[in-house]
């Protein structure tokens, strides 16, 4: 979580403060204060879980551009619907579904491959330093690995091994089997595996792998 | 143990081997494969290699400038939605009002054409003395009253002779019928009126004469 995340989360915190005390989590305190229509609630969720949503949708269509948009998206969905969301359920597991729902919506809207096109920094993150140069170059391969996935491998790659999220939670955010999703991660798995080998047999470079 | 596994299915249960997913069975199946083959062993140290390069990728270089973009669009399409909704409520509105309107000018053409439609209620005429006779015969003690006073309703008209004399009533003068009120009501019906005679000379206590006269 970055700085400014983790002020989000401090701050938040004071803000639900009364409700914390009963016995919920802050989240679920700040939820319910947005569910009632608290402006600063919403934009506090928005601080606290942007970057989760951002990265995800970036990793999900392979662009700056279109993950800034399919994050709006997602949270214009979040607003409009946060009242059916369930007290007690998992707010992340939620939000992930509605950021793999508009990824796949924006995908099949644009009719090309979600990660066609996979563009790597822009000129807002200047890439002075050796180690930025090297992430640079690690996060567009990581696009390119991703890219070259189908759709429903690549969520449930991401979920998983990127995200961390357990096979039962991805198949939950994507509204599949358990079953199914192993064998998605599987099959993605064996396919990344590939693109790894041809990436370093081009580059020569076992170690950095 | 069972039939020996391929390596196809190998593959698929060493991809998810670190997981801690399989079954016991799975995994002695799987460990049984690869002591005797190399192939897979290689495929599982590539498994292992690609997984280590995920899992240590970067995180998405997001700019502070990115997420505030990404906010403010957020609070930018909720206010156009707050806009619309407003805007879409107001125009629900003037809808059920335009609607409301429409219906009211409905109604009053209809009621106008039905006004056209039926015959105007025809101006009945006034009853005739012979009719008034009819009606209330005067009885023999009245005959020796004093004359009618002279101010007889405007809206008794002159009986003609004929009918006067067909009643067998003599009436000094026809024309004049002293000592009756007339009131007329018309009813929902607008063939139908009733018309009341008041007799002013009359016993006060008797009950007031009346009838309907039907307008053919």
């Amino acid at each position: 979580m970055s700085s400014l995340g983790a002020a989000a989360l401090v701050t938040c915190e004071a803000l639900v403060s009364r409700k914390g005390r009963e016995g919920r989590s802050p989240l679920e305190a700040l939820i319910d204060r947005a569910r009632e229509g608290d402006g600063r609630a919403f934009d506090w969720l928005m601080l606290e879980t942007q970057e989760r949503v951002l990265g995800l949708a970036w990793r999900l269509l392979g662009s700056r551009e279109d993950a800034r948009d399919a994050s709006q998206e997602v949270y214009l969905r979040v607003f409009r619907h946060l009242g059916r969301f369930r007290a007690g359920h998992d707010f992340h597991a939620w939000l992930y579904r509605i950021t793999v729902n508009v990824c796949r919506d924006s995908a099949r809207r644009r009719r090309r491959s979600p990660v066609a096109a996979p563009t790597g920094l822009e000129p807002s993150c200047p890439p002075d330093a050796q180690n930025r140069l090297l992430d640079t170059e690690r996060w567009t391969r990581l696009l390119e690995a991703l890219a070259s996935l189908p759709a429903r491998e690549r969520a449930a790659l991401v979920l998983r091994d990127l995200e961390g999220l357990t096979s039962e939670q991805v198949a939950r955010a994507l509204g599949s089997r358990p079953g199914t999703v192993r064998g998605q991660i599987a099959s993605a798995r064996l396919r990344i595996r590939r693109f790894c080998v041809d990436l370093l047999e081009r580059n020569g470079a076992a170690d950095d792998v | 143990m069972g039939r020996p596994m391929t390596c196809e299915s190998s593959g698929r249960l060493l991809a998810l081997l670190e997981d801690g997913g399989l079954s016991r069975r799975e995994v002695r199946r799987v460990a049984a494969h690869l002591k005797s083959c190399g192939r897979c062993r290689a495929l599982q140290r590539e498994l292992a290699r690609s997984r280590r390069w995920i899992e240590s990728a970067p995180a998405p270089p997001l700019a502070e400038e990115d997420l505030a973009a990404m906010r403010r669009g957020v609070w930018r399409q909720i206010e156009e939605l707050s806009l619309d909704s407003r805007r879409g409520a107001s125009t629900a509105r003037s809808l059920a009002f335009a609607a409301l309107g429409l219906a009211a000018a409905a109604f009053g053409v209809m009621w106008l054409a039905r006004g056209a439609q039926e015959p105007a209620p025809r101006r009945v005429a006034p009853p005739t003395a012979a009719a008034l006779a009819a009606v209330f015969p005067e009885p023999a003690s009245t005959s020796g009253a004093p004359a009618a006073p002279a101010a007889a309703s405007s809206a008794i008209s002159p009986a003609p002779a004929g009918r006067v004399a067909r009643t067998g009533r003599r009436r000094a003068s026809p024309a004049v019928e002293p000592g009756f009120s007339r009131i007329e009501f018309q009813t929902a019906n607008p063939s139908v009126r009733i018309i009341w005679l008041v007799g002013k000379g009359r016993d006060a206590s008797a009950p007031p004469a009346g009838r309907s006269q039907e307008v053919s």
